[in-house]
């Protein structure tokens, strides 16, 4: 078996498709870039490729994964490196989908979707003021139960989303006024956002750069959006960027319309606590010169 | 006028409305225009929901003819969703371009796609929507000139009060010509009725402001006439001779969501002389134009190495006719870069055997379901519309479908044909149900679904003088036929409402008083009348009362010979004698054969315009002439399975032009 294991972003206008919509997008560039693809047997054979968690419509994120299953009887053993099949297919995807990084996986590896149980969130909240927020996250920190009203089979249900957020902290104010970036800058941002890139303003907004609420100037208006760090568990169920919102806007109990006014997937986690691993982390060796190669 | 993106202020709406990549554009193919002050600037419209929309091969091939155009860019636009709609409204944001986001206003021409009568609401929604006055009348200076073309363009007096030109038949050659001229009238500084004026000099384009009705005493229509000197009196429609010239669209748009008829097509020929009687687009789009089969499999390798799709469509009114159609099927299954992965699809099916021979060829793995249109229930109500499928074609045709393996089988028929009798409508029932016996000799649980629409006479076709049948009347067929297919279990019948087929009816054979009970409708909340959720009959029967029309003098009349009809100044080539001689044939059930393969019987068109078949063959293909009353020397009879011979052993058909003549 050859199983060929990609990390590739989902940023700007594309960020309103659906899982559905890159799923249909992947299985044409594949095609388009007559890669082996393994087929489904059966009356409708489908290329065999899996995806990891949906992203959210409307979210963006650098650390999207699928598993392409490779036909062996075109690679052989020998399967040489697999950033040659990556970059192919790279340049089939539409602006705004772009491989990361690209490795074999290991006979045997379970699925993205069993292995990974958290991800990395970065998300924009607006509709209140900072000094709110940090009060409002450090409250859902200690709170039991964080109810959100959720659409289920065009039924309202509520659910707690509480076992599924393992942490949340104010973030970076640097990424508050995200300014629109070209897709390959925004996944250096993204990916190097606690820490600047390249020296200076990673958006080269010039403005000036800061923790604090009073050095960001007047350019973040007083409601936000404030960046958060969350990291969300996926089991039993995860949480969406936008139920975050709202949970919080109820633990302000009404004071706050809450809103999340954008949101980045950075990383997804295999294992927790200080094993946690990325399916393929950017820093590792070959996924930099990867990265490299892609912006 | 100044252009600006307006994606952010667009963005921000987006989290709140369905299915939002409607509004990003993006698609592979799609281009992203420089604009200048010295080009023409076409926004092409199509008023529906992006979905319904965006496959549009018209829209398509103009949006590249225009984008290669020195001095003109192209963008596109289709109907923004009612939830999009109502934030853009509240927010002020008016219709925009998915290309560079510009706003409707900005463009110099408005171009609409007409493709369907029930989508006028929207157009005019439309117009409204980009913060220009529905009314051409209200309309000066810089605003965008309304432009609208499609097959509805040839009966265009319902929405002749709000459009400013239509363009009858191909717009392939006429936008470039509009072009031309509109570059003209802005480096001589002609007024916007100068402009007018002078763009209705140009074959194929009506300006209806330019031409004004007059009504008799009865409320018949006495004329149609131009108002100024100089105006044709007639416009005729515009012809592409040769689609061999026009290998377009050349980048076929991928949409990144879901749309319908998501895969790539590839129009084989354009028009179709079978001659049935009630088909509006087989009579306005006379005559055969072949494509080569060498440029259908450029196309197709090109396409899909370019799109990755992995089903091809070739499309045409009858694609089984297509002279090419075996050699071009072969060219695709036995393509390396096909790989055996790719499907390929006819949209329309020929009723015989041979034909599912072909899709036995191409549907090696998908054997879902075949759809045949055999559109009468009885022989003798298929020789009124000159559709002349035997039982014997129909039942071999549904016999070879299950016996290679499908299991659901749609036949298409029409009720409310002209003198249609109940037993012709309880005929639709009992074939049906032969079907299904048919299929249980080779399945436990086979399916057939007969799908009834009611039939609206259209302009330019031998009924067009025929009344339509009522709305109650189509309901009480309908009644009869659910009677008559009950306790059939593996029988399904849909019927089409009978009720949108009388708003069908008024928008598309009304004149142009019913451009105020299509603002009415508008106004009064109606858009999207095409999807049934949307659609509400009392909305329109209301309008047509508040502007004083009867549906029953609209719709329901039967028009006498001498009487002028509000599209007899437009033509699509055939002679009024052409079509009242069909009129009178189709009533005592006397057929017309295909002129692709006997002489011809100068219905006007070729011998109106210089034009003549463009076909590889002079001979139907092999079961071809079914269905045309002819019995000609043809190939081989039909072959089950059908076996595609290696390219050494094929015959090859040379690309000649045949002429109809012969
Ligand atoms: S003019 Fe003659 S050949 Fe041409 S479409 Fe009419 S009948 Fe056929």
């Amino acid at each position: 078996m050859a199983r060929l294991r990609i990390r590739f972003s989902k940023l700007g206008k594309l960020r309103w498709t659906s899982h559905r919509d890159i799923a249909r997008m992947w299985e044409r560039a594949l095609r388009r870039a007559q890669i082996p693809v393994e087929y489904s047997h059966g009356f409708t054979p489908r290329p065999r490729i899996s995806f990891g968690l949906a992203l959210p419509t409307g979210s963006e994120s650098v650390a999207e994964y699928l598993d392409i299953e490779i036909d062996p009887s075109a690679t052989g053993d020998a399967m040489g490196d697999p950033w040659d099949l990556a970059s192919r297919v790279d340049e089939a995807l539409p602006v705004g989908v772009k491989v990361l990084a690209a490795v074999w996986s290991k006979a045997g590896d379970p699925s993205l979707q069993e292995a990974v149980c958290s991800c990395t969130w970065k998300i924009g909240l607006s509709g209140l003021e900072h000094t709110e927020l940090e009060d409002l996250l450090g409250k859902a920190m200690a709170s039991s139960h964080l109810v959100v009203i959720r659409e289920r089979k065009a039924r309202q249900v509520q659910d707690d989303i509480r076992p599924a957020l393992i942490s949340a902290v104010g973030g970076d104010l640097r990424d508050a006024s995200r300014g629109d970036l070209g897709a390959a800058d925004a996944t250096s941002v993204w990916l190097g956002s606690s820490c600047a890139v390249s020296g200076g303003d990673p958006r080269g907004s010039g403005q000036p750069l800061g923790d604090g609420v009073g050095s960001i100037g007047a350019a973040v208006p007083k409601s936000g959006p404030w960046p958060v760090t969350v990291e969300i568990a996926t089991r039993p169920r995860g949480a969406r960027p936008a139920e975050l919102a709202q949970a919080l806007a109820g633990l302000s109990g009404g004071a706050c319309v809450v809103r999340a006014e954008w949101s980045v997937r950075t990383a997804q986690w295999i294992g927790g606590g200080a094993s946690a691993r990325e399916p393929i982390a950017l820093a590792a060796a070959p996924a930099l010169r990867a990265l490299e190669r892609a912006s | 006028m100044e252009m600006h993106s307006l994606w952010p202020r667009i963005e921000s709406l987006l989290a709140g409305v369905s299915k939002p990549a409607r509004y990003i554009g993006c698609e592979e193919g799609a281009q992203l225009p420089l604009h200048s002050p010295e080009s023409i600037s076409w926004l092409l419209v199509y008023p529906d929901a992006y979905e319904i929309g965006l496959p549009n091969q018209g829209l398509q091939i103009l949006y590249e003819i225009l984008n290669e155009h020195p001095f003109a860019v192209a963008e596109r636009a289709y109907a923004p969703w009612i939830d999009m709609e109502a934030l853009m409204r509240a927010e002020g944001l008016p219709l925009f371009s998915l290309e560079n986001h510009y706003s409707a206003a900005s463009f110099d021409v408005l171009a609409f796609n007409l493709s369907a009568e029930l989508t006028y609401t929207n157009v005019l929604n439309l117009i409204d929507l980009s913060g220009i006055p529905v009314r051409s009348g209200e309309r000066c200076g810089e605003l965008p000139l309304v432009v609208a073309g499609g097959h509805c363009a040839f009966n265009p007096e319902p929405l002749a009060d709000f459009i400013d030109l239509f363009v009858l038949g191909d717009g392939e050659e006429p936008v470039v010509e509009i072009t031309e001229c509109l570059l003209y009238a802005r480096q001589s500084r002609l007024s916007r009725q100068e402009t007018l004026i002078s763009l209705a000099g140009i074959e194929g384009v009506y300006v209806p402001s330019l031409y004004e009705v007059v009504y008799r005493r009865d409320g018949l229509i006495e004329s149609v006439r131009p108002n100024i000197a100089g105006v044709r009196e007639r416009v005729e429609k515009r012809t592409v001779a040769d689609l061999a010239e026009w290998p377009y669209p050349k980048h076929q748009l991928v949409p990144l969501t879901e749309v319908v008829h998501d895969r790539m097509n590839v129009e084989v020929f354009r028009g179709c002389t079978r001659g049935c009687r009630f088909c509006q687009a087989g009579m306005i789009t006379r005559p055969v134009r072949e494509r080569p089969v060498a440029q259908v499999r450029q196309m197709v390798s090109e396409g899909l190495a370019r799109t990755g799709y992995d089903e091809v469509a070739l499309t045409s009114l009858s694609s089984a006719d297509f002279s090419g159609i075996e050699q071009s099927i072969g060219d695709i299954i036995g393509d390396p870069m096909c790989s055996g992965q790719v499907s390929v699809s006819l949209p329309s099916l020929r009723v015989d055997a041979f034909t599912v021979g072909i899709a036995s060829e191409i549907q090696k793995v998908r054997r879902t379901g075949l759809t045949f249109a055999p559109d009468g229930g009885t022989w003798r109500m298929r020789q009124v519309i000159n559709k002349l499928i035997s039982e014997d074609d129909l039942f071999g045709a549904v016999e070879a479908a299950f016996s290679q393996g499908w299991r659901r089988i749609k036949l298409y028929f029409l009720i409310g044909l002209p003198t249609e009798q109940d037993e012709d409508v309880i005929a639709i029932a009992e074939l049906a149900k032969s079907c299904v016996e048919i299929g249980l000799r080779y399945h436990r649980n086979p399916t057939v679904t007969a799908s009834v629409g009611g039939f609206v006479p259209k302009p330019h076709t031998p009924f067009q003088w025929f009344g339509q049948n009522s709305a109650d009347e189509l309901r009480r067929k309908v009644g009869i036929l659910l009677g008559a297919v009950k306790g059939v279990r593996q029988l399904t019948l849909r019927w089409h409402d009978p009720e949108a087929s009388l708003a069908e009816g008024i928008a598309s054979r009304g004149d142009r008083r019913v451009g105020a009970v299509l603002e009415h409708v508008w106004r009064h909340g109606g858009t999207f009348q095409e999807w049934s959720e949307r659609f509400e009959l009392k909305r329109w029967t209301d309008a047509m009362q508040a502007v004083g029309l009867s549906v029953e003098d609209v719709v329901y009349r039967e028009r006498s010979q001498d009487e002028v009809l509000p599209w007899d100044h437009l033509s699509s080539g055939l002679h009024r004698d052409f079509l009242w001689g069909e009129w009178q044939d189709a009533l005592v059930g006397a057929g017309q054969p295909d002129c692709r393969w006997t002489p011809c019987y100068d219905c006007g068109v070729c011998t109106g315009y210089g034009l003549e078949h463009v076909v590889a063959s002079a001979l139907p293909p092999a079961g071809g002439s079914q269905g045309t009353l002819q019995v000609l020397p043809s190939p081989p009879p039909t072959r089950i399975p059908l076996h595609i011979a290696p390219p050494s052993h094929r015959v090859l058909v040379s690309e000649v032009s045949a002429k109809g003549q012969g």
